[in-house]
């Protein structure tokens, strides 16, 4: 039965002008049908491989080697060639939804232009058939949806719509890239879900672009890793996950978080002594957002009480828009409080004068999602740590300077890098010098907010692992905020699960991860992916049970 | 929405109010004085002294402002000095000239961008960059006086094709093309340093649309990037650059003053010269005042303007 494969990239190469190239050698077929994982991790190269397949590189990029597509080489054919291939015969999905679609244009408006460049001018017919497409893709109300734009629908719903687009012109071949990186585990086992069955229905073979081992066990077929733009191995998915052989694949896959089975037995946590005070103390605190004399007022916060004790890491997790930034944010002051109360080491921070309120914000600090925008880029590392010693005066700058070589030292930096800028470091290390900043004036509250999103995996696990480390040696209270719950379980002590501004369950992590006791917590807790193919079916079925 | 425009509303009057004090302290802050005007350079003193009094300039800056503001409150415009006549009847007879000048330059500038700005992105050739580069430092940095004794020159002069200044004397609506030759070189000289701001503006708009993500993925669609740059990306560069053009109205008040006395068009500008040279307090205070009105209402609009054209703004009220 050997047919032909739908898509043959074959020692494909591409260069920037920078010295080391981009894709050095890939080689990869896609058969009719299948879904193929490229796993890699950030610089591998697995991006810029699907952009090449339709000729979508940046400016300056130079790609060689051969792409076929149905055995036509796609590689050097000009716009108007590709045009015809773009859409029609191979689509792409990618990441953002928030930015993918054009926000001032409307869904039907947006479909219509994509049936259009590939022949279909009656409006009632395109019409039509984007009703059809945005059904397909499981968008309730689709007549409605179709003079919707994109702001006035949810991340998932757009990534949907994305989908609908890429799907208008029932194209052979789907590259998808990191298609549910940014939406909410829930809604991720969703969309993975809805390219499971498109596949099967219409048969098209799909290229799924991920740095995600959950989601690969979770739907493909066959995955290749990419390292440095090179494939270093390729299999079956059940033979990889079961028996990797190079040394990259395994640290790779040992470096996926998992979450504990229920199973498991885990010691319950000792509950730290009830009479100190809180490092931080959440009472009955109200957060909402817009004006409230035009009674718009968008609840942000409702009710929530929560304590952090000195020395402890509690973690905020949550489906984005539940509340868990903001929470995090009030602690700092940064949001204006409705009501309630925010007590600092036991004093509320707003009922304070200036100058005590002023010292109880300077034992708190703040670690940010993406470290590449919460650091100047024109100081340097250096500069940036000592900046809030700076500021508040401590000792003398020559005794700065020694601190801020401790504090490199302290997450395993070496000192030479005070001289360096942020773009000279990799986004690991800018996350360590975000780190050192904020531990810079010895903090009793630390809030992390998704200080690891942002970076691979392999470097998430060396940084929460150098996190968890510090927290021992210093003793700081830690707000840990993460939509990744495998990431809260490594790090927290106890963990609070947040939905729609409220606190829906709270405890040692170990037992709500375990036992939970709500169906919110459970349902986010089973749409978390697995790094096991043998698990796939089980978890689907119940993701289906509790939505239904 | 609404509450938007109150509040955006209450501004305007402010900026109008200060800047009616502003005109009528600066417009007596310029050396000279109509009275010397007047008077002429052999007059007593005695007789300096009637005149000023029968000015009311004698009266104390306060006291001359309220009567000032008084009369405009009645639209009682009153005299004017030395050009003769009743002012209201002066500005309306220059009115008609200056709007339809200022109109035709102003949607000479903005069609002119729209058209350069997408042929610079839809063609995307380097020699053809630069020639736009090129010709658009030149439009900022000629004077506009310069453009237009260069443009009559030319088109007048040497090949007398367009006629070299005046109105047409039919009036503009009786026969629009030969409205349409008259206007053709004062409009030009009045709208080229507009136009080729405006169209830096919208270029590099364009250009930073045409790297958004959502025209990568109108591209991986197969939708020709000619009509990408059509129908989606000027439709996402447009409301920012109707701002600037709403600036740009400031640039064409301006500008008509000068281009008004190169082609004898007997306008408002040309009345703002002629009383700014003979001191002549009433007409030139209501004109800059008229000004600035005309620049706050342009600024409301173009507020307007780009809350209709982003869905965001338009549905959500937020900005």
């Amino acid at each position: 039965m050997p047919e032909s494969p739908v898509l043959a990239i074959e020692h494909l190469a591409i260069s920037f002008a920078q010295p080391r190239p981009a894709v050095e050698d890939v080689s990869v077929v896609l058969e009719r049908g299948e879904i193929l994982a490229l796993v890699g991790e950030s610089g591998s190269g697995k991006s810029m491989t699907a952009r090449a397949v339709l000729g979508l590189l940046p400016p300056g990029a130079r790609a060689t080697g051969s792409i076929r597509y149905d055995d036509r080489e796609l590689l050097g054919l000009d716009e108007r060639a590709l045009d015809q291939v773009r859409g029609a015969r191979i689509a792409m999905v990618f990441q953002e939804p928030q930015t993918a679609l054009n926000p001032v244009r409307t869904i039907g408006w947006q479909l219509r232009e994509a049936l259009r460049a590939h022949g279909l001018r009656s409006r009632k017919a395109a019409r039509e058939r984007a009703i059809e497409l945005l059904r397909a893709v499981e968008i309730p109300e689709p007549e409605r949806r179709l003079d919707s734009y994109p702001h006035q629908l949810s991340g998932g719903q757009k990534q949907r719509v994305v989908l609908a687009l890429a799907l208008a012109n029932e194209p052979e071949v789907l590259l998808a890239d990191e298609p549910t990186t940014a939406l909410d585990v829930t809604v991720q086992a969703e969309i993975l879900r809805l390219l499971d069955r498109i596949r099967e229905r219409t048969g098209t073979a799909i290229v799924l672009i991920t740095h995600n081992m959950g989601v690969v066990a979770e739907i493909a077929d066959r995955v290749v890793v990419l390292q440095a733009g090179k494939v270093v191995e390729e299999g079956e998915t059940r033979a990889l996950f079961a028996h990797p052989r190079e040394p990259y694949t395994k640290t790779l896959l040992a470096s996926v978080l998992r979450l504990p089975e229920p199973a498991d037995v885990l010691p319950v946590v000792a509950a730290p002594a009830a009479e100190t005070t809180p490092a931080v103390e959440f009472r009955n605190v109200h957060v909402r957002y817009g004006s409230r004399r035009r009674g718009r007022a968008f609840p942000a916060i409702s009710d929530v009480s929560l304590q952090v004790a000195p020395g402890e890491v509690v973690g905020l997790v949550g489906e984005s828009g539940s509340g868990k930034t903001t929470l995090g944010r009030l602690a700092a002051g940064l949001v204006p409080l409705a009501e309630g109360q925010v007590l600092l080491r036991g004093t509320d921070v707003l009922a304070a004068p200036r100058a005590e309120r002023r010292s109880l914000r300077r034992g708190l600090a703040f670690v940010h999602q993406d470290p590449e925008a919460s650091l100047d880029p024109r100081f340097t590392v250096g500069a940036s740590i000592r900046e809030p010693l700076d500021i508040h005066q401590v000792g003398t700058p020559e005794e700065r300077d020694a601190r801020v070589a401790e504090l490199l030292d302290a997450v395993q930096l070496p000192a030479s890098y005070a001289g360096r800028r942020p773009r000279e470091l990799s986004g690991g290390q800018r996350q360590r010098v975000a780190l050192a900043r904020a531990l810079a004036l010895e903090p009793t509250l630390l809030v992390a907010d998704e200080p690891t999103s942002a970076l691979d995996v392999s470097v998430q696990a060396r940084v929460l692992e150098l996190f968890r480390d510090l927290q021992e040696r210093l003793g700081f209270a830690c707000l840990f905020i993460s939509h990744d719950l495998a990431v809260i379980h490594q790090v927290a002590d106890r963990v609070a699960v947040l939905r729609a501004g409220q606190v829906v369950e709270e405890g040692p992590v170990g037992a709500v991860f375990t036992r939970p006791r709500e169906d919110y917590t459970r349902r986010l807790l089973d749409a978390v992916p697995v790094p096991d193919p043998n698990r796939r079916g089980r978890r689907v079925r119940r993701v289906r049970e509790l939505a239904s | 929405m609404t509450r938007y425009l109150l509040s955006r509303l209450g501004s305007a009057l402010l900026v109008t109010a200060l800047a009616s004090i502003g005109i009528f302290a600066l417009i007596r802050l310029v050396p000279g004085d109509p009275v010397t005007v007047l008077a002429g350079p052999d007059a007593t003193p005695a007789a300096r002294d009637a005149i000023r009094a029968q000015l009311g300039l004698d009266q104390p800056f306060w006291s001359q402002y309220v009567h000032w503001l008084g009369d405009l409150a009645r639209f009682d415009l009153g005299p004017s000095y030395k050009l003769g006549g009743d002012v209201g009847s002066l500005i309306a007879d220059g009115a008609l000239n200056t709007v339809v000048l200022t109109l035709f330059a102003l949607v000479l500038a903005a069609v002119g961008a729209i058209v350069t700005s997408t042929a610079a992105v839809v063609g995307d050739r380097r020699w053809l960059n630069s020639l736009l580069s090129g010709l658009n430092t030149a439009a900022v940095a000629v004077p506009t006086f310069a453009t237009a004794l260069v443009l009559v020159l030319v088109f007048a002069v040497r090949f007398p094709v367009l006629p070299a200044g005046g109105t047409p004397p039919a009036g503009f609506f009786a026969q629009p093309d030969i409205a349409l030759q008259y206007l053709l070189l004062p409009g030009i000289a009045l709208a080229l340093p507009a136009w080729a701001a405006l169209t830096r503006f919208l270029t590099e708009a364009l250009r930073t649309q045409m790297r958004q993500p959502y025209v990568t993925t109108a591209r991986a669609l197969g939708i020709p990037r000619r009509r990408i740059v059509l129908t989606q990306a000027l439709r996402n560069a447009l409301p920012s650059t109707v701002t600037v053009l709403g600036l740009q109205l400031g640039t064409l008040l301006g500008g008509a003053i000068l281009v008004e006395a190169v082609f004898a068009w007997p306008g408002l500008g040309r009345l703002v010269e002629q009383g700014i040279s003979a001191r002549d307090y009433p007409v030139v205070q209501v004109l800059l005042l008229l000004s600035v009105v005309v620049f706050v209402v342009t600024q409301l609009a173009t507020d307007v303007i780009h809350a209709w054209l982003d869905p965001r703004v338009r549905l959500n009220g937020v900005s």
